[in-house]
């Protein structure tokens, strides 16, 4: 207990170093759970792009058409016909997308000639993909009755209208108790992988840099303690901050999003907590693995963002795994928080609670406790080798050398 | 005096071994990083095929192209959808059960039906194929109506009778390009990782402080001992320091341009303007958060490390499109938000063809500098020590 006693005193010492971190790691998760890719889980077609439709053709049927399809699915936006203003537009985000009807479009699509619209949308946008596919059913459409030959452009453009408002029935089927899990709550468990190494790794780190200090570890390597017990009462220390951690992000996770939480199955809560104490296990393994290599505070900082943004960026916390190569996936596997991410989506897919429903998921969890002993198995040997090695007094100098 | 403190700055800087190789190893790592995953990205766009459950009963027979059309999604090595063929609605919906499908269509009522378990990406692309099918059906009826022999034609779609089918693959649509080059949105993670950098210059600041102020440093105590201005010794220091930064923050930025080929547009001066502004930023940033005497130095660091992630955070580090939904709904935020603007710089080179959107946050960024700067040589002037 002596080395675990001296790492709560340090603790208590740079406790307010610690809230810091706490507080702005807190406040980093609760900035991505409000403002993430909330389309990844929602549908993004209930949401109303914004979009500017520049017609320089003049009054015709066919644009009129477009533009009464158009804002049936998003919010239009007047803009100055300059390609400065469209580009201002574009770039601060005053609009998803932007349509051009250039001069002599009506004509040429009167004559069943190429005709073909501009338009310019914010890469990647979902919203600006949606707007641009509904605007070209439209003309696909258009074109079906211009084919008749016995359409007027007026008819033709209303007929359009008409029969895009024609939409596919769509049942949401519940298959248990409890609503379905909501958008913030699957962005909270989504990013909580990254929040929880930040935290572990600052946490753990911030208090074992002060045994690598020169005077402090020739103290400690004279000492009569064995390495597993430095080890084990370091591995102590970082479950208090580990768990603690854990607690208060879950508390914290839980305010926001209390309305989702009270609809919820409790069965499926028990498995995302489950899942995130897997994970919590992983991190605290990779915290005590850095900590063995941090030598001090400044080198941290850039080491925590490192191993956390890696990790996060490999396993699908920023970009979604189904967005992912093969190639890049066969490397994400062998990182932990991948199978953290899996099991968040099955958990958060959950139709039943038979085995054939829980078995992947413990499967999931299992792999992680594997991984974090494995991480926890290399730190000790580690650990070991720093202790007695001779090598390890090598480069050590004393203060009044340096 | 000047250039002598100048001087001692950069090679003490140097020789902190850790403090630069960790400087240019941070950058070298993560966007080599990035590199992999989000090439990965870009290629992989077009999506997997989405597996779903088609209830193959005698209503969905009798829709013919209904079932040609789906046959067609799902043929080749780049199918839209992977479709398990199921002939009864009890078998697909056990299939959506366990997740082993996104969703599953039947038709009723010469319809066809969606049932999904959950909203997101893969179940919005089946309604709108689905949409997409009702629409043109609903079209060659309405056709059929007044003109049975176009209608006739145009429902040889995908049967192609007497050869004459109705183009569906006709580009409608073209893409406006409002500047030479295509938008990306890749692109952004790079300059919000130069941005991040920057401002870890921050940690140089926090020595060019802490070595004015005597009861924080013994370089602190010498210097309050010499006879020069303190403005001065803080000028010197704060000038070796931002060349320190510049220089490592420009092998991050080339590694990026030469080796990874990130594009930064085509004025590779101006980069190294963004580079050299946000890195006088990011110091005086750091200078500012040194000043509080009683704050030990752990302390600061971790205040700069938190406030400089969570600005990378909103210039879009993390999450694509973070910066475009802080610019639409919190302008102000966006706007003093360091690293959003040297992320933003970086895309105006990238994305205009002129360079007045780039002044201004190059303008903004030395503003920032001016006023950080300004805070710390008021701050440590005439400051006298009863006892350190």
């Amino acid at each position: 207990m002596r080395v675990f006693s001296a790492c709560m005193k340090i603790m208590k010492r740079r406790k307010l170093t610690m809230m810091v971190y706490f507080i702005v790691f807190a406040v980093l998760l609760l900035s991505m759970m409000f403002t993430g890719d909330s389309s990844m889980y929602g549908d993004f077609t209930a949401k109303k792009p914004k979009y500017t439709l520049i017609n320089r053709d003049g009054s015709s049927a066919a644009a009129d058409g477009l533009a009464l399809v158009l804002e049936e699915m998003g919010t239009f936006v007047e803009l100055e016909d300059s390609k400065e203003a469209m580009m201002d537009a574009g770039f601060y985000g005053a609009v998803d997308c932007i349509f051009v009807i250039p001069k002599g479009y009506g004509e040429c699509l009167r004559e069943g000639k190429d005709a073909a619209l501009e338009m310019w949308q914010w890469p990647s946008s979902t919203t600006g993909y949606y707007l641009r596919s509904a605007a070209e059913q439209y003309l696909s459409l258009m074109r079906m009755y211009q084919t008749t030959g016995k359409m007027s452009e007026e008819e033709t453009a209303e007929a359009a209208v008409a029969s895009m408002e024609r939409k596919t029935e769509v049942t949401v089927r519940k298959y248990m108790d409890g609503a379905a899990v909501g958008e913030n709550i699957r962005l909270f468990q989504r990013f909580l992988p990254y929040i929880l190494l930040l935290e572990c790794i600052s946490g753990v780190g911030i208090v074992f840099t002060v045994f690598r200090k020169t005077e402090i570890r020739m103290r400690n390597l004279c000492s009569p303690v064995k390495p597993t017990v430095f080890a084990m009462g370091k591995l102590l220390y970082a479950l208090v901050v580990g768990i603690g951690v854990w607690i208060l992000l879950h508390l914290m996770g839980g305010a926001a999003t209390i309305n989702d939480i009270q609809e919820l199955d409790f069965r499926v809560l028990l498995l995302y907590l489950g899942n995130s104490l897997a994970v919590l296990a992983v991190a605290i393994s990779v915290a005590l693995l850095c900590s063995a290599f941090i030598s001090n505070e400044n080198v941290l900082h850039f080491a925590t963002n490192i191993v956390a943004l890696a990790m996060s960026f490999l396993s699908g916390v920023f970009v979604p795994l189904e967005m992912m190569g093969e190639g890049i996936l066969k490397v994400s596997k062998l990182i932990p928080i991948y199978w953290y991410e899996q099991n968040e989506g099955r958990i958060s897919s959950m139709t039943g609670f038979q085995w054939e429903n829980l078995k992947p998921v413990y499967e999931g969890i299992l792999i992680q406790a594997g991984f974090a002993a494995a991480l926890f198995c290399i730190y000790l040997v580690v650990n070991k080798y720093q202790q007695q090695a001779e090598e390890s007094f090598g480069t050590v100098k004393t203060e009044i050398e340096q | 005096m000047f250039w002598n403190i100048y001087r001692k700055y950069i090679l003490r800087s140097v020789r902190s071994k850790d403090m630069i190789g960790w400087t240019l190893l941070f950058p070298i790592l993560l966007s080599t990083l990035f590199y992999f995953t989000l090439q990965s990205v870009e290629e992989d766009m077009t999506f997997h095929s989405i597996p779903t459950a088609v209830v193959k009963d005698q209503p969905m027979e009798a829709e013919v192209y209904l079932v040609q059309m789906l046959e067609e999604v799902s043929a080749g090595d780049e199918a839209m959808l992977d479709i398990f063929w199921v002939s009864e609605e009890k078998e697909a919906d056990a299939l959506l059960e366990t997740g082993e499908v996104q969703g599953y269509i039947s038709v009723e009522k010469n319809e066809p039906r969606l049932f999904v378990k959950e909203n997101g990406i893969y179940q919005t692309i089946l309604k709108n194929l689905l949409d997409r099918y009702i629409q043109i059906k609903d079209t060659i009826v309405t056709i059929a109506k007044k003109d049975p022999v176009t209608a006739l034609k145009l429902s040889g779609m995908t049967a192609g009778i007497n050869g004459e089918t109705f183009d569906f693959e006709e580009e409608f649509i073209r893409d406006l390009n409002l500047t030479g080059r295509k938008p990306s949105a890749t692109v952004t993670y790079y300059y919000a990782l130069l941005a991040m950098i920057c401002l870890y210059g921050g940690f140089h600041g926090l020595v060019v402080v802490e070595n004015l102020q005597a009861n924080l440093s013994p370089q602190g105590a010498r210097n309050t001992l010499s006879p020069g201005s303190r403005w001065k010794l803080f000028c010197a220091s704060y000038l070796g320091a931002v060349t320190v930064q510049f220089v490592c923050v420009a092998v991050s930025f080339f590694y990026m341009l030469l080796v990874l080929k990130v594009s930064f547009g085509t004025s590779i001066g101006a980069a190294l303007g963004t580079i050299l502004a946000g890195s006088m930023t990011g110091i005086a940033f750091g200078s500012v958060i040194a000043l509080p005497s009683k704050w030990k130095g752990g302390l600061k660091s971790g205040v700069l490390v938190g406030i400089s992630m969570l600005c990378c955070f909103f210039a879009g580090l993390m999450v694509d499109g973070i910066s475009y939904a802080v610019e639409q709904n919190m302008p102000v935020l966006a706007m003093v938000n360091p690293a959003a603007r040297i992320a933003d710089a970086f895309y105006c080179l990238y994305y205009y063809d002129g360079y007045a959107s780039y002044f201004k946050n190059i303008g903004i960024l030395l503003g920032m500098t001016a006023v950080f700067g300004g805070i710390c040589v008021m701050a440590t002037r005439r400051v006298q020590y009863e006892s350190i």
